[in-house]
This record gives structure tokens, C-alpha cells and sequence, in this order.
């Protein structure tokens, strides 16, 4: 009962999202139509295409085609694609999902024991250390690290690749994922490039990430550290590593988890400027290309997908937070 | 010791056994790649949807045409063997040459560019305009195999011209992958299967392609028109990479052989002292232009308009904001201009500017008040600083200029009415094809209303639209000419617009890529055909970048 209470509300809230950004990508100034046949297009030859794209009809039969054309398995036209924007999601989707995987894994990774090194070393050199490059993270503009980072390991040090997935042939498509595909086919020259092709773009996409969550886990381990049983836990011998990590870790984490959920679908959107840099063929450059171009079923395709990753990745996050931590009952 | 004499034996044989490998390995010879980069999408194979300059680049090299450009003839022909045209200037008889392959080693024959020109005629696309205003579908007939006649409603004196963009397709290669569509047999007239896939005879084959990744062209082996020689490129393989940092980190790196025009004045400025590379440097007929909307107050003054005019910095522009660019006379770029003599300047003069302005109809309390707004496309850096020059110029003269970034589309969206469109838009007129009546269409009635941010002119002169109606129904180029030059003159009278300066093109390509020819001609992009170029395989850094 509470998992479809869970997918009804989920659901509605597609629907709520579908509508409204429906309605706002045809109402915004700009004709795509008349900016994708050219300058030189007639009107009959303009108006010839909003037939055929159905654009000549009433906004909710518009709506209600569209609906059924996600029913049938379809997006809608790209118009700078020239293709199903389904068909341009199901290839550029696995790439983005990979690179925000990779970067939110790296950041987690990375800001746990910074977190708790900040936190038990309080105001010490290395806690400033931490918070300055976390303060670095957020403040300055991806794409000038990204740049900088290209400049740095590839041209100076020639040690990384700075452009695309992979170099030479991809894996042989399975999941789509091809540090997956290339491990599940034992392709380890495929797995190994398309691992160097990650570092860079992976490394500049978790900064900030990396900087929010360490903030919030030093803020709430400090506040377990007043609380009486890590005294109590003290007192008893127990060792300090095992107090930090085990008890004190887990129940700071929690607020972080909801963070980390929040985080993964606004990647989507930040992942945009470092696949620019970056010649990464993921979904959010597309995305970003496509507003800017009014491709209306493109931007719908896209924002649809990052509704979708809300809601599970918070559906997810709230199943977790059972698990850290038994005493929260999720009513049933 | 009987130890050490099996080992040592071991040792001599695994040494001759490594030796021999080095004298029986087959030398196998690696194809001469190509490595470009360019930092806008390629946005499909179909040569009819043709819009950004990559497309152009690759449909050029991909798709041949009925006939070439010749810096002296002006055509040659191609595809086609010969031609001819009626008294009238309605029929254009084309009859091919014999034996031309396409890609799949099909014949190229009449029924393919009858096909071809119904197809454009009939699918609404980027290239229609060029031809829907003089032909209609179903009057190309097909008189035999190989000749085939082009029957034009209404004269039309730049039909050659565009011929030089109608590319032929294979039309059983496009109705064997034809989808289900609205043209009757034809079914989607293949539009599904040309965005993706190439029915081209042109000298490279589309090899792969992966929407905003890369595309990759193979050499047409069975190509007619050019012989190899040595170093001819066999692969060409065009990155698309949105940020031009990267292009320029990748071209430094030798991972990239040439690169697009658009990596950065500073970049070129800094690699034209490197030894290692070189840049092709030369102008192409493609105007810079700051255009007014004459019906919008002040704008509706001629002496507002000429005040703009002179305080418009072309210098700065050119040299400061620019690496290069010719000043232009007129309307028209030079290549296309003609001797045309009389034609009204207005250079850079502040001073002249205020005079100018204080005779306007306005006061200046009213000039003050009336936001003047300057349209920008927005994520261009180029375009920002000229319009941030223009506007900081305008207000030194005492008028209220205000910068608006603005998205290419609603730009476009917004010159379709004169209420709605920008007072000044500053443009590059990227036509394909550069001939006088795409350009001057603009400045008449006939330009009005068009959704796009050139034609938000809306200048009217019944004598300067009068000259050149004359000239496009003309078909003696003298005449032709005369009444070009007077449309022109008229139309610089009234200063509707800025005539800044023609494109200045920079390409960067390391020292070994050769046959880069300057381009004589006004058509676009076959400087950019990669069948002229060939790499000096003995060059070191030839070998060092290509692992040779």
C-alpha cells in the first residue's frame, strides 16, 4: 500500500511537470520552426511543417498527442536533431548518467574522511586547508577549472585525454555504460581508456559536491561529538576510529544523504558546462542545446528525464534513511 | 654448467627469433588521416537541411553539383557536361556526363536530379527558398538519360548560382530507405534516412557519424574529377568540440591537424609565431552589418541613422575586437559589386556624428529618453564587445543605446514584425550562396516580415526597389550591373544600415597539411574541399603527431 501510494504521488508529480513545462515551451517568444528551415523560408512551407509536427492544433490536443506518443514509445521530433528525441535520450543518457555516477562516488568518497578529519581536527591547518578548497569548489566557474585542469594534464603534462568517451572503438554495447560493457566483455583496453576519458571531466563535476557534503558532514559530526554517548562510548575503551566512523559517521550522514539526493538530478543540469569543455556526448549539453535552440520536444525529453531522476533518487534516499538509521519509522 | 648451456642457448634463440620478428614483419601502410576539429554541431547529412557552416562543409565534400565555380568562367561543369539556356531565361537544358558513380557505384542519371529537385521542391526545407520562387514540382523533365531540363516559372538571373548549392542525390539508394511519410510513394521523401546517411558522388563518403561526437568521411576511391597524388588524404575524422579552449589545447597537442576559424583572435596571434604552424588567412564576401529598423522611433530620421553610422568604429572593430576584415562600400561585398562608383560612406567621426544628430527631427531632450536597443547574440563574445563599442559610442553622441543579449531565435522571432523587432541588430549574413538579390532583397518590401534577424531592415524606396527589380529581370549582365550599382547608391543615400566589413577567415593547420587553395570565387566552402589537400608525410611532425 505505501510503495503505490509512493507511485501514485510520483506519477502525479510527472504529470504536474509534463504540464507545465508543456505550456512554457510554447509559449516562450522564438519560433523554432522558422529558425529550422532558415532564413529564407516561405510561410507556406513553415506552416506546411507546424502541420506536420501538430502544432497548428489546441494546446491540450497537443498535450494529450504528445501523452500519447510517450505511450507509443515516442518524444517527439528533435528539431536540431532531425530525429526521435527518444532515440537522442537512449544514447546520450548512459553517458551523463556514467559521468554524474563516477563524479558523485568520487565526491562521496572523498568528502567522508575529509568531513570527519575536518571535524575531529577543528580550526587546525588542515581543517582550514579543507575548507578553503571546498570554498575553491563552489566558487569558482566550472568550466574555468575544467579549462585550466585540460590545460594542466593534457597539453603541459600530456598525462590525461581531455576530449570525448574514448578513444578508438567503444565496447560492445550491453548497458550502454562502457566501463560496464567493457568489463562485463572483458574489453580492459576499453575499460582502462574510458576511465583516463573520465578523470578530468569527472574530477571537475564533483567539486562542488564534494565541497557541499564535507561542509555538512564536519557541521553535523561536530554536533555528535557533544552528544553524551560518545562520552559514554569513551569511557568504555572504545577506540576512536571505531566512534567516528562507526556510531558517530552514521548518524551525521543522514542529512547528507538527503544532500547527495538532491544533488544526483541538479548534476544533470551543472553536467552541461563541463560536457561542453569537455566534448562529453551526454544528454545535458544536448539539453542546454536545445533551449537555447527552442527545440521544445528536446527541452520537454530533457526535463522529463531529470523529473524522472528526482523522483526515484528521492524515493531511494528516503528507503536508505531506514536503513542508516532503524529509528526512523516510515509509516506504511 | 650443463645449466648455463641450455640457458645461454635460450638466450641466442629468443634473441634471433626477436631479430627475425623485425625482418618478416609486413610494412602495412596507414591511410593519411585528416584530424579536424570544429565547435558547432553538425546537425545532419541532408543537404537540403544545410544551415551552420560544418553542414556546408561536409555535404561540399560528400555531394557533387550539375556544375563547379571558376574564379574566370564563374561555372565550369561538373556532373553536368554542358548547358544551355532559352532566349527567355525559363529553360535550362543540362545534359550529364556519362559514367559519373555515386557513392554505391550507381550511374548518375536525369531521373536522380529530376528526383533531387522535386525532392527540395516538395519536403519544406533550408534550401527551398532558393528555388521555390521559380520552379514548381513535377516541370523538371527528364528528356533522356542523360539530359534533363529545368522549366523556371519566372525568370530568375541567380538560378545558376544556386545550382552551385543543389546537391544530387542517389534517389534509388534514398526510396530504398525511404520511411513512412506524407508523399504519396515516396513515403517521407527519405528524410529520416538522409539525416543519418549519405546518396551523395562527392569525393568523400560519410564513413560514421555520431550526432555531436564526430564524423568520419572516407576517400572515394572511384571518384572521376581529381586524381590522387602524394600525401592525398584518405580519412578525414571532424571532432565536434563546443568549447574552443579545448580546440586549441587539442591543436597545440598535435591531437587535431586543422581546426575551426572561430578558436580565438588571441589563439591565431600567438600561433602565427610558431614556426610549426601555419594559418590560411583570406576573405570571404560575407557581410558585417549593423542593421536599422527604419520604422522604429528615432530610427524612423535618416540623420539619427547616419549619426549611428558615424559612430560606428570600424577601425577598432577590425583590428582591436577582430583579427581582420575589409572595409565594405555599400550594401554589396566586393566580390559581387561591380565597378559601382557614387556609393555614400559614412566613416567613423564623432564630431560629424553630434552635427548629424543635432539636424534630427527629435530634440535632444527626446533622443535622451528613447532607448535605442542593440541586439546581441547571446554566447557571443565577438559580437558583445562590438555592440558594447557601438553603444558606448552612441552615448558620447547623446543617444540612450542599451545592450540586449538576446537568443538567436528571438532575435529571428522578433524581426518578423517592425513593433517588435530591435533597433539595431548587428549581423554577419551567412548566405551560401552570395549573389546580389539575397542580399538586397532585404532592403525592400519584399524582405519585410521574414522571421530572421537580417530582414528586420524595414526600409522601403520605391526607386532603389524599382532598379533592383530591373536588374533581376534582366538577364545582360551589363544591365544587370548598371541597375545593381544604382540600387546600391540609392540605398546608401538613405543609410539603413552599417556596412561594417567583409568576413575575415583565419584557419589554423600545422605546417605539413598543403593544397589549401585561397578561394577566387564567390561561393562558399569549396576552398573546404578535402580532395585538394594533401599532407608532407616526410615532415617529422607529420610522423610525431600521426604516430608514424
Amino acid at each position: 500500500m505505501y510503495f503505490l501510494e509512493r507511485i501514485f504521488y510520483m506519477v502525479l508529480v510527472l504529470v504536474g511537470v509534463s504540464i507545465l513545462m508543456f505550456v512554457l515551451v510554447r509559449i516562450i517568444p522564438g519560433d523554432p520552426i522558422a529558425t529550422a528551415l532558415g532564413p529564407m523560408a516561405t510561410q507556406d512551407s513553415i506552416q506546411k511543417m507546424r502541420r506536420e509536427m501538430g502544432l497548428d492544433r489546441p494546446i491540450h490536443v497537443q498535450y494529450l498527442l504528445y501523452i500519447k506518443g510517450i505511450a507509443e514509445g515516442k518524444l517527439g521530433l528533435s528539431l536540431t536533431e532531425k530525429r526521435d528525441v527518444l532515440e537522442i535520450i537512449q544514447e546520450k543518457l548512459p553517458a551523463t548518467i556514467e559521468l554524474i555516477f563516477v563524479s558523485m562516488t568520487l565526491a562521496v568518497l572523498l568528502a567522508i574522511p575529509l568531513g570527519v578529519i575536518s571535524a575531529l581536527h577543528q580550526n587546525s591547518l588542515i581543517d582550514h586547508l579543507n575548507r578553503i578548497t571546498a570554498l575553491f569548489g563552489v566558487s569558482f566557474p566550472s568550466f574555468w577549472i575544467g579549462i585550466m585542469m585540460q590545460l594542466l594534464f593534457g597539453l603541459a603534462l600530456g598525462l590525461l585525454p581531455i576530449t570525448g568517451r574514448i578513444s578508438g572503438s567503444p565496447p560492445e554495447a550491453i548497458t550502454h555504460f562502457y566501463l560496464i560493457d567493457s568489463l562485463l566483455t572483458l574489453n580492459f583496453r576499453a575499460f582502462w581508456n574510458s576511465f583516463l576519458h573520465l578523470i578530468l571531466p569527472a574530477s571537475v563535476l564533483c567539486l562542488s559536491p564534494l565541497a557541499n557534503v564535507t561542509r555538512l558532514i564536519r557541521a553535523n559530526m561536530i554536533d555528535q561529538m557533544s552528544k553524551d554517548y560518545i562520552n559514554v562510548s569513551k569511557a568504555a575503551g572504545m577506540s576512536g576510529w571505531i566512534i567516528s566512523y562507526k556510531y558517530m559517521l552514521r548518524n551525521a550522514f543522514t542529512s547528507a544523504l538527503t544532500m547527495i539526493g538532491f544533488l544526483i538530478p541538479l548534476m544533470v543540469g551543472t553536467a552541461f558546462v563541463v560536457e561542453k569543455v569537455f566534448a562529453f556526448p551526454g544528454l545535458a549539453r544536448f539539453g542546454a542545446d536545445a533551449i537555447i535552440a527552442n527545440d521544445f520536444n528536446g527541452v520537454m525529453g530533457v526535463t522529463l528525464v531529470i523529473s524522472v531522476a528526482f523522483v526515484i533518487v528521492n524515493f531511494l534516499v528516503d528507503e536508505l534513511y531506514a536503513v542508516l538509521d532503524p529509528r526512523i519509522k516510515l509509516k506504511r | 654448467m650443463e645449466k648455463k648451456f641450455w640457458f645461454r642457448i635460450g638466450f641466442v634463440l629468443g634473441i634471433l627469433l626477436l631479430l627475425s620478428s623485425f625482418g618478416t614483419a609486413q610494412v602495412v601502410k596507414k591511410p593519411i588521416e585528416l584530424r579536424w576539429a570544429v565547435n558547432f554541431e553538425i546537425s545532419t547529412l541532408d543537404p537540403n537541411e544545410s544551415k551552420t557552416d560544418w553542414d556546408y562543409m561536409v555535404h561540399v565534400n560528400a555531394y557533387d553539383t550539375l556544375i563547379y565555380p571558376d574564379s574566370e568562367k564563374g561555372y565550369i561543369p561538373w556532373i553536368a557536361d554542358s548547358w544551355k539556356v532559352s532566349p527567355e531565361g525559363l529553360k535550362y537544358t543540362f545534359h550529364l556526363k556519362k559514367g559519373i558513380p555515386f557513392h554505391d557505384g550507381k550511374e548518375i542519371t536525369a531521373e536522380d536530379v529530376r528526383f533531387s529537385m522535386d525532392r527540395i521542391l516538395t519536403v519544406p526545407c533550408a534550401l527551398a527558398p532558393h528555388f521555390t520562387l521559380s520552379l514548381k514540382p513535377g516541370t523538371t523533365k527528364v528528356l533522356d538519360k542523360y539530359t534533363v531540363e529545368f522549366n523556371l516559372f519566372k525568370r530568375d538571373p541567380s538560378f545558376l548560382d544556386s545550382l552551385l548549392i543543389f546537391k544530387i542525390l542517389n534517389k534509388e539508394l534514398v526510396l530504398k530507405n525511404k520511411a513512412e511519410g506524407s508523399y504519396g510513394e515516396f513515403g517521407d521523401y527519405g528524410v529520416k534516412f538522409l539525416a543519418t546517411h549519405d546518396a551523395g558522388s562527392g569525393p568523400f563518403a560519410v564513413d560514421e557519424f555520431k550526432f555531436g561526437n564526430f564524423l568520419r568521411m572516407k576517400r572515394f576511391e572511384a571518384y572521376p574529377f581529381r586524381k590522387r597524388r602524394p600525401g592525398s588524404i584518405d580519412l578525414v575524422n571532424i571532432l565536434i568540440i563546443p568549447e574552443v579552449v579545448t580546440i586549441s589545447a587539442k591543436l597545440k597537442m598535435g591531437e587535431l591537424d586543422m581546426c575551426t576559424w572561430s578558436v580565438g583572435d588571441q589563439f591565431l596571434t600567438k600561433l602565427k609565431e610558431d614556426k610549426n604552424f601555419v594559418i590560411e588567412e583570406y576573405f570571404i564576401p560575407t557581410p558585417w552589418t549593423v542593421l536599422m529598423n527604419c520604422k522604429k522611433k528615432p530610427l524612423d530620421d535618416i540623420h539619427v541613422r547616419k549619426a549611428i553610422a558615424q559612430a560606428y568604429d570600424y577601425e577598432q572593430v577590425t583590428t582591436k575586437i577582430l583579427s581582420g576584415g575589409k572595409l565594405m562600400k555599400g550594401p554589396l561585398p566586393e566580390a559581387i559589386r561591380g565597378d559601382c562608383t557614387d556609393i555614400k560612406a559614412y566613416p567613423f567621426d564623432l564630431e560629424k556624428a553630434k552635427a548629424e544628430l543635432a539636424k534630427s527631427k527629435y530634440s535632444a531632450a527626446e533622443l535622451k529618453q528613447t532607448p535605442i536597443e542593440i541586439a546581441a547574440v547571446y554566447g557571443s563574445e565577438r559580437f558583445q564587445n562590438i555592440c558594447l563599442l557601438l553603444a558606448t559610442n552612441m552615448q558620447k553622441i547623446g543617444l540612450n543605446a542599451q545592450i540586449k543579449s538576446v537568443r538567436i531565435v528571438d532575435i529571428n522571432q522578433a524581426a518578423a514584425k517592425p513593433e517588435t523587432c530591435y533597433h539595431l541588430v548587428l549581423h554577419v549574413q551567412g548566405g551560401r550562396v552570395i549573389n546580389p538579390p539575397a542580399i538586397l532583397v532585404y532592403y525592400t518590401k519584399e524582405g519585410w516580415g521574414t522571421a530572421w534577424l537580417g530582414a528586420g531592415n524595414y526600409y522601403d524606396n520605391p526607386k532603389a526597389t524599382d532598379a533592383f527589380n530591373k536588374a533581376k529581370d534582366s538577364l545582360d549582365a551589363n544591365e544587370q550591373r548598371k541597375y545593381y550599382c544604382e540600387a546600391q547608391r540609392l540605398i546608401s543615400e538613405d543609410c539603413p544600415r552599417i556596412w561594417s566589413h567583409e568576413t575575415f577567415r583565419q584557419i589554423p593547420c600545422w605546417r605539413y597539411v598543403k593544397g589549401f587553395e585561397v578561394p577566387k570565387w564567390g561561393a562558399l566552402f569549396y576552398e573546404l574541399r578535402f580532395e585538394n589537400f594533401y599532407m608532407d608525410t616526410e615532415d617529422p611532425l607529420f610522423k610525431k603527431n600521426h604516430g608514424w
